[in-house]
This record gives C-alpha cells, structure tokens and sequence, in this order.
C-alpha cells in the first residue's frame, strides 16, 4: 500500500483526473448559477436563503480546486477540500435517494429533465458511486503528499 | 489525512473573489440571499399560524387584495369560500377547486329578483336559492349573523367557516373580481372579502387544484 501510495506517476494521474473531474464539473454551474440554484432548491435540505450563494461560490470552489490539483500547487488544502466536497455532495445524494426524492443532480451537467423518474434514481445512485470513488482519489492524493 | 489550514483559507478566498467577480458580471437579477418562492408554500401549517390566519381575517371589514401565497394558505386551511365572477362558459371551461360561480355581467338578476339586502338587513337568519340564468344554483343567506355562499350542500350553513370569501376572474385587467366583490360588500353586508388579482391564469399557472 505503502508503495501505491508513493508511486510518483499514480499520484501524479489521481490529481490530473480529478482536477479535470472538478473543472470539468464546474462549468455549467458558472455558466448558470440560476439554474443551479434551481436544482439545490429541490434537494430541500439546506437553508433555501442561501442557496442563490451556494451556487455562486460552489462552482468557483470546484474550479480553484481542480486548477490547484492540476497545476500541482496547494495540493493538501485541495485535496482536502476536494473530499469535504465530495462528502457533502455524497451525503445530499443518498439523502435524497433515501427519501424518495428523485432529481436532477446537478452535479456535471444542469439538464436532466428529459429523463424519467427510474432514470433518474439509476443517474442519482451512479452519481453516488462516482462521488466515493472520486473521494477515494481525494483522500489519496491528500496521504499521498503528505508522506512526501 | 493532514491539512494545511493557510492553504485551504487561501483557496476559499481565490474562490469567494471569482464568485464575487461573476456576481458582478451577471446580467439577470440573481439576489445574493434568495427570497421565498410563492409557489413553494408549504401547506403543512401549525395550529398557531391557522389562529393568527383566523384573527387576521376577523380584522377585514371591506374588500382586501390577498396574494396568491394568501390565497393558497387559506384554501389549503379551508378558511374561505372561492367565487368566481367570470361568465358561466369560462367556469364551465376551468375554475378554482369548489369555488361557486357568480358572473358579475348577469349581477342585474341577482338584484331584481332577490332582495337580499333587506333581508340581510333584517339580521334574521334565512336562505335563498339563487339561480343566474343557465348557471347552477347556489345558496346565499345569513346564519348566526354571519353571511354565507354555498353551491354544494345546505350542511355548510351549519358549519360558519365559509363566512370569508375571495373573489377572482380573469386575472391582472379583469375588473370583474373588484366589481363584484364591492357589489356583495356594499349590497349585502359580505364585509370579509378578499379580492385575488391574480385570478384564474396564475391559479393554474402554479398547478393549484381546480376542477
């Protein structure tokens, strides 16, 4: 494990890709705060006041993070942030899954709508999926500089 | 896993400044604290917001605008009896979840045919079946000194919780909500009436009941 964890070029690959997975995620969401806002509005679990901000600072949060992980700059407070954000998006997810509450997640790209509710259950739980293996990623990239 | 306090401080603040500079190129209003959204009322009240939603509707004495978000609150608590002042074809067509139809346009009837108002005058309890043209009959009369407007069964005047009223037609430019909320005011002592300008348009804008 020791020797994954130090392994320079699988360290290297995790930032890249998940730097790309976060500034590939931010885009829409910057592009269209409205609508973004919109689809935090429906998860009905955090304060409806602050979500015009949420969905200002969320997506330029994303972008930084990306940025840093890619250019190999403040890669602890990245990676760190990266997994505190992947918590809370898998949290809101599987909470919403949980209560029944089948929406447009939101998280890469902000038109779902054509998709009916199976579909969107199914896209919601793949989506829970992606965000542990991306929290997977972060949490290495994280222990991995840090032993450097 | 270890963190860098200063560099996630750092990336927060690099953040927040592209979030304020966005915000400041945004073209379309986009408040920085979201306000309420009428449509997203929720309908499950507490008991006190009811009592407060009683007392504030024991205040009117003469017609009063209620918004949508009011509106909804006290059909949704079945605190007020909807009227519908369109004529009898839009009613027919689509109106307000048990709301009676009162077509202003056909009013003269009303009053060369019933005289309600001395017999609301009178302060003596009665009922009166009214029946406007090809429209279906409905019941207007006093009990214990509260008016009343029913179509479905006669039960509700044992029952005082229709004594308010709103009225509605057609929406912002249609008068005839104000006409005949004024007439049933002025002409037969209804003094808790409210009047939604927003009427039937924005009613089924928002996917509220309606029949």
């Amino acid at each position: 494990m020791k020797k994954i964890i130090n392994h320079k070029n699988s360290l290297t690959i995790s930032r890249l890709l998940l730097g790309i997975i976060f500034i590939y995620a931010s885009f829409d969401k910057i592009i269209d705060p409205i609508s973004f806002s919109s689809l935090i509005d429906n998860y009905h679990i955090t304060p409806y006041i602050l979500h015009n901000l949420a969905a200002l600072f969320i997506p330029w949060l994303e972008l930084v993070v990306g940025v840093c992980l890619i250019r190999g700059v403040f890669l602890n407070g990245a990676s760190f942030i990266a997994s505190s954000l992947l918590i809370f998006f898998i949290f809101i997810l599987v909470q919403a899954v949980a209560r029944g509450i089948n929406i447009d997640c939101g998280c890469f790209d902000l038109n779902s709508t054509t998709l009916d509710e199976s579909e969107l259950k199914i896209k919601m739980l793949w989506r829970i999926f992606e965000d542990i293996l991306f929290l997977g990623l972060a949490i290495f990239i994280n222990i991995g500089y840090n032993d450097k | 896993m270890k963190i860098n306090i200063k560099q996630v401080y750092i990336i927060l603040l690099i953040s927040l400044c592209f979030s304020l500079l966005r915000y400041a190129f945004l073209r379309v209003d986009y408040p920085l604290f979201k306000k309420s959204k009428l449509d997203s009322l929720d309908v499950s009240i507490d008991n006190e917001k009811i009592t407060s939603l009683e007392s504030m509707i024991s205040s009117i004495n003469s017609p009063t605008l209620v918004d949508i978000k009011l509106a909804k609150l006290l059909f949704d608590n079945s605190l007020v009896k909807f009227i519908d002042a369109r004529d009898v074809e839009s009613y027919s067509e689509q109106h307000i979840l048990n709301s009676i139809n009162i077509p202003y346009d056909l009013i003269e009837d009303l009053n060369n045919e019933h005289d309600l108002s001395f017999l609301f005058n009178s302060k003596n309890e009665f009922y009166e079946k009214i029946i406007i043209e090809k429209n279906e009959p409905f019941y207007i009369g006093l009990k214990d000194n509260k008016p009343f407007i029913t179509d479905k069964n006669l039960d509700i005047i044992n029952d005082s919780q229709y004594t308010t009223f709103i009225v509605y037609c057609s929406g912002e430019g249609c008068s005839l909500s104000e006409d005949l909320g004024f007439y049933l005011n002025e002409q037969f002592s209804f003094n808790r009436i409210f009047i939604y300008e927003g009427g039937m348009p924005e009613w089924s804008k928002y996917g509220y009941p309606v029949e």
